[in-house]
């Protein structure tokens, strides 16, 4: 008896040290390692898929609109919160969490582009599909870096991979040597990204990257290290692009917004939004614009919205006489079904601003308004032609090639043709025409910094604002990055 | 809250050798979400209780919820809706089985082996409803997640025992330990439902079942190899040295072992002739002792470079994406503790009185925390060793029977006193690291030569009253009149971050406890107070009750600054001033707590065959709480997640931000024994 126990015993005891070599190794069954993941064709797309991923955070989700369209002259907050109503005045504290998480969320996508690139040479698979993942990874990169440059002005530059955590305490690059790699990046892109055609559906491709660099170029002219040949290269990849026949204008503007006509003939680049997958890959949008009845608690579709972004009436009254675009604005009342019947009803009082809403981002398939199939368009063919017809005239003065690309902006709109302006009627004629195509796309913010009309606009479409320049041209560097990280400086005025 | 409990031991019938084997079942079913700071809707129900507008009535005329403010038009999250509609109940399911067995091998030595498993089902269901808050958005939407635990533990104990001689013992120990913990989790979430009827016990009664399930798996292993010696001479000089392996496989690849030794030396000078015949002292104990220990107390798979997934809808096809979700550390290593001890044990008048005093000192290095990197790393955090850390303390235990023990009455009182003071002494990095998230400002921070738990933010003084004061300060360009002074500490000219300083710690000066205890015949009487000095507790509901435009506030904001000399305290509405973490959110946390008083009755049954007697006992917890804090209790858990990040969890700093106040709770007892 005492034989047998002791040797269970010993038996027990060499079952449990068998294991005893591999107990400390730790082989997660649930996650990949980063080693060798990048290795396969199978793996590096979906690597490309995650690079894609917080997109959505950062155009829609995470309020990008605060930043560019409510911080200018054409959005307005309608509630309280001090941390949005800050970017309607123009008060942006250097501690505001949404810049902190749009900060975060480009540069964990910067991250995950630099980790594709750097690793993607090394993979064993053919040099050409290499090329084609490294240049729609550098497209994304670069959607990243223009913004950001933008919106913050020197900013870190990172293009390799962080894999150590020595070396974190970066620098801020000048502006100029950002938009070198933009451009780098985008050339790279052009020249290996699949066409249209070849290209899946809602993935940039050959005419995205074109026409993002087209407006690298537009923007970059503006600027102190800018010059006339900028103009001449946007001019010339707009022209490849308006001459790809890939794209056409919708015949209806509304249609460019429609979830029913998404990842359509007008659509250069849009982040993608799919009702009922939960997370934030299901579009806000239209909780966050469309207006709310006095009447009731319901809107337009028989649900509720936030309604947290009205129109200035600047933007209201800036609209042409005729222009169907504002058929997509409603002020103080609008028509809609409330107990199953038609009738108009006045838009709810908010506590801060007007009455003034868009319909623009609708989808009336989905009825439920924070979870909507709506698309939110980083760039339309519409925008494209804008940029080109601005940057034709810009070298040439207002060219026949100049009017065709803005009278079919213009005509789609219901408006009549324009011709014999001089070329700083024209130029204002595009910036007029930019704002009414474009308002609420995430462009606003930009075009007036861009076009250096940032106070002037401003201060005329919400008195009391005053805009200081240079402070204002950019947002503050996160405080928390500040803090973390000696070797940032903020901004001037911040 | 209902428990159960059993638990059975078959005892094998060798009394020296032989397996054991103990077998226990727990089941147990909570509701979670009432207690819960930031539910699964991401809302707090103490925050919604002291937000609501006292104006709103919890109920409509026809009976249902108000869930909407007519007043202002807007939603209001009401607390009394989700706290009955929402359902969030967490079953689990415990069983744990031991077997073991003890050898002797020769004279003096045996071996033992003991060979557990531990395992845990956990089961949570969650739905809310249609008619609630975000459940109208989604049409209602229902979650089920589950968890399964197995913890395997192999101990295996070789110990040899000699007398040297008649007095002298020598006795040596060999430990090998081994152990294996995995836990698989699943969840899968659905919304869109018909009604509310079928919830969360038919999810496929749910239109939209495309929101991504998840699951995941956790490994870890520990293993230990410890020798010790114990060498007790003339029962006076106690001498014990011990070292011991430790492996475990969180750390990094060359980091995975580190070896902790340990000694302790102890004197029972009431043993020595001189101090047989004491009166007064019956036993007098000098203790020393210096060793090492660590701690691996990190989440798995720290050390390594993982890719998680992720997806995004392209056009009506939702894609699934890998990403990389941390960056890897394989430095990554035991947080160590150094710590040297000098106790003394006194007992007076044959142990009627006994005290215990402990001098301590422990140095930490390579502290183990989850601190922020710059988020251009792609990452906002990262698991580091960053520092040392020393901690020195005092602690005294007194234990006296004030009446002695009789057939009639009987009283005795215990007292433990606490005192310690911690200090930063080293950071691997050169900034400060900062802790938290109050709105998007951090409240905490760890800095070289301070406190670890310590709070940070900016001092304030007094209110503007004028424009022209407004003028002639640091701030003159973003302040107005009735907004809150900021000190401009640094001199500068204007009030920036650099300008934000210490503002105290969550950690107490003293910690007591003091218990009574009564017996009077067959009835027993205990009482204990608890209660801690010195400590501080943030109060970040103030911070969000100022800021929220149409929500209900703080009382005190009837008082506030309407003009000139109206308020020097409370500033004026409509300021977003608030938004930074101030030296008047941090309160004095001290506390004096009634934790519990007990009433019981002792009876005997001696007729009965199957029962020996009994207790019966009526017993209160948290009866009440003396301190000087403005919300509801100063003695905070740990920061809610939604405030806190790992780090600030980690820590322990007593943030207020809507957390659920200490339960009181009234039990009534039936104890018999068999």
């Amino acid at each position: 008896m005492k034989k047998s126990i002791i040797s269970q015993f010993i038996f027990t005891l060499l079952i449990i040290c068998s294991a005893c070599d591999t107990l400390l190794e730790e082989s997660p069954d649930g996650l990949l390692s980063q080693n060798g993941f990048y290795t396969t064709e199978t793996n590096i797309e979906s690597a490309i898929i995650g690079t894609y991923d917080l997109l959505n955070e950062i155009y829609v989700q995470r309020q990008n609109y605060l930043l560019t369209d409510v911080a200018s002259d054409d959005f307005g907050f309608t509630k309280t919160n001090s941390d949005r109503v800050a970017f309607e005045i123009f008060e942006v504290e250097t501690n505001n969490n949404w810049l902190l998480v749009n900060w975060e969320d480009h540069y964990s996508t910067i991250n995950r582009a630099n980790a594709i690139i750097e690793k993607t040479p090394e993979a064993d698979i053919p040099q050409e599909i290499k090329n084609k993942f490294i240049g729609e990874t550098m497209f994304l990169r670069a959607l990243m870096y223009f913004r950001l440059v933008r919106l913050f002005g020197d900013i870190p530059l990172i293009v390799e991979e962080t894999n150590t955590l020595d070396a974190l305490e970066v620098s801020r690059s000048p502006e100029s040597n950002v938009y070198d790699q933009i451009i780098e990046d985008l050339i790279f892109a052009v020249n290996n990204i699949p066409s249209h055609s070849d290209q899946k559906i809602g993935r940039a491709d050959k005419g995205s990257a074109k026409a993002l660099l087209a407006d690298v170029y537009l923007t970059k002219a503006s600027t102190s290290f800018g010059n006339e040949s900028d103009y001449l290269s946007a001019t010339k990849l707009a022209e490849e692009v308006i001459n790809s026949a890939d794209y056409v204008l919708f015949p209806s503007y509304t249609q460019a917004f429609d979830p029913r006509f998404k990842n359509g003939v007008e659509h250069i680049f849009s982040i993608q939004g799919l009702a009922g997958v939960g997370g934030n890959n299901q579009s806000i949008l239209p909780t966050e614009f469309l207006p709310r009845a006095q009447a009731t608690n319901t809107g337009p579709l028989g649900e509720r919205t936030y309604s947290n972004f009205h129109l200035t009436e600047d933007l209201y009254e800036s609209f042409e006489e005729g222009d169907i675009r504002k058929d997509v604005i409603v002020k103080d009342s609008m028509y809609i079904q409330i107990d199953g019947v038609w009738q108009w009803a006045e838009i709810k009082t908010w506590f801060r601003g007007n009455r003034i809403f868009t319909f623009k981002y609708i989808d009336y398939d989905n009825p439920l308004r924070a979870n909507s199939s709506v698309n939110y368009p980083v760039i339309r063919y519409s925008g494209l032609l804008l940029s080109h017809a601005e940057a034709e005239n810009e070298i040439n003065g207002p060219t026949s090639m100049a009017y065709e690309s803005i009278n079919k902006v213009r005509n789609r709109a219901g408006l009549p043709e324009l011709s014999g302006l001089t070329k700083d009627q024209f130029r204002e004629a595009v910036y007029k025409e930019r704002r009414a195509e474009l308002f609420a796309e995430g462009k606003r913010f930009f075009d007036l910094k861009r076009t250096n009309r940032l106070k002037e606009r401003v201060e005329q479409a919400k008195p009391g604002v005053s805009i200081e320049l240079p402070k204002h041209l950019v947002f503050p560097i996160p405080q928390q990055e500040l803090d973390i990280n000696p070797n940032l400086a903020q901004n001037s005025g911040y | 809250m209902f428990f159960l409990g059993i638990k059975m031991k078959v005892f094998c019938p060798f009394k020296r050798v032989g397996p054991s084997f103990v077998f226990n079942l727990l089941s147990k079913e909570e509701n979670i979400q009432l207690t819960d700071n930031g539910d699964k809707i991401g809302r707090s129900k103490i925050g919604a209780i002291l937000s609501m507008s006292p104006t709103t009535p919890v109920f409509n005329e026809d009976g249902s919820y108000v869930l909407i403010n007519d007043a202002i038009g807007e939603e209001i999250y009401n607390p009394v809706a989700y706290a009955n509609e929402v359902t969030d109940n967490g079953t689990s399911l415990n069983i744990l089985g031991n077997i073991f067995a003890e050898i002797k091998l020769a004279k003096g030595l045996t071996y033992s082996s003991k060979v557990g498993a531990d395992y845990l089902v956990y089961k949570n269901n969650f739905y809310l409803p249609r008619n609630i808050g975000e459940g109208q958005g989604v049409n209602g939407e229902a979650k089920i997640s589950g968890r399964k635990n197995i913890n395997l533990l192999n101990t295996n104990i070789l110990t040899y025992t000699t007398k040297l001689n008649s007095r002298d013992q020598l006795t040596l120990t060999a430990v090998a330990e081994f152990q294996r913990f995995k836990s698989e989790n699943s969840s899968i979430r659905v919304q869109g439902f018909a009604n509310d009827e079928l919830t969360y016990n038919d999810l496929s009664a749910a239109a939209i079942q495309d929101i991504p399930a998840s699951s995941g798996e956790i490994t870890t292993g520990l293993t230990s190899y410890l020798l010790r010696g114990n060498y007790n001479i003339h029962s006076k000089y106690l001498v014990t040295v011990s070292a011991r392996l430790d492996g475990s496989s969180k750390f990094g690849e060359d980091n995975k072992y580190a070896l902790f030794p340990s000694s302790a030396v102890a004197w029972i000078i009431s043993n020595e002739e001189f101090m047989k015949n004491s009166k007064y002292i019956s036993n007098l104990k000098l203790r020393t002792s210096y060793g090492i220990t660590g701690s691996q107390e990190i989440p798995a798979y720290r050390s390594l470079g993982l890719m998680g997934s992720v997806d995004y809808p392209f056009g009506d096809q939702l894609m699934v994406g890998f990403v990389p979700v941390r960056v890897q550390n394989p430095d990554l290593k035991w947080e160590t503790t150094k710590q040297y001890d000098v106790g003394l044990d006194i007992g007076l008048f044959k142990n009627r009185i006994s005290l215990t005093a402990d001098y301590y000192y422990k140095k930490t290095t390579d502290l183990l925390l989850d601190v922020p990197i710059p988020r251009t790393s792609g990452f906002s955090s990262s698991l580091q060793n960053i520092g040392s850390l020393q901690n020195q303390g005092f602690e005294l235990t007194i234990n006296s029977v004030n009446v002695k023990p009789s057939s009639d009455f009987e009283w005795r009182t215990m007292l433990n006193l606490s005192f310690n003071k911690n200090k930063v002494l080293e950071l691997s990095q050169e900034a400060d690291i900062l802790v938290g998230l109050a709105q998007s400002e951090p409240y905490g921070i760890i800095r070289k030569g301070e406190a670890i738990g310590s709070f940070y933010g900016y001092i304030t003084n007094g209110i503007y009253q004028t424009q022209e004061e407004v003028d002639n300060s640091p701030e003159s360009s973003t302040s107005e009149p009735g907004e809150l002074k900021y000190v401009d500490i640094t001199n500068d000219g204007a009030v920036t971050p650099e300008d934000r300083v210490i503002l105290g710690n969550s950690f107490p000066d003293v910690a007591f406890g003091l218990t009574n205890s009564f017996r009077y015949k067959k009835f027993d009487f205990s009482f204990m107070f608890q209660g801690t000095f010195g400590n501080e507790t943030l109060n970040l509901n103030q911070l969000n009750i100022a800021d929220r435009g149409r929500t209900n506030k703080n009382v005190e904001l009837l008082n506030r600054w309407t003009g000139p000399g109206t308020s020097n305290s409370v500033p004026k509405a409509n300021t977003s001033q608030l938004s930074r973490v101030v030296d008047i959110m941090v309160e004095d946390g001290s506390f004096v707590r009634l934790q519990n008083l007990t009433v019981g009755y002792n009876f005997e049954a001696s007729k009965l065959k199957w029962c020996t007697g009994g207790r019966m006992y009526l017993s209160g917890q948290n009866l009440f709480c003396i301190n000087n804090y403005s919300g509801y209790d100063p003695e905070i858990g740990s920061p809610s997640s939604a405030q806190a990040n790992n780090l600030a969890q980690s820590l322990g700093y007593a943030v207020d931000f809507y957390a659920y106040p200490t339960n009181r709770m009234y039990m009534v007892g039936l104890q018999i024994n068999f």
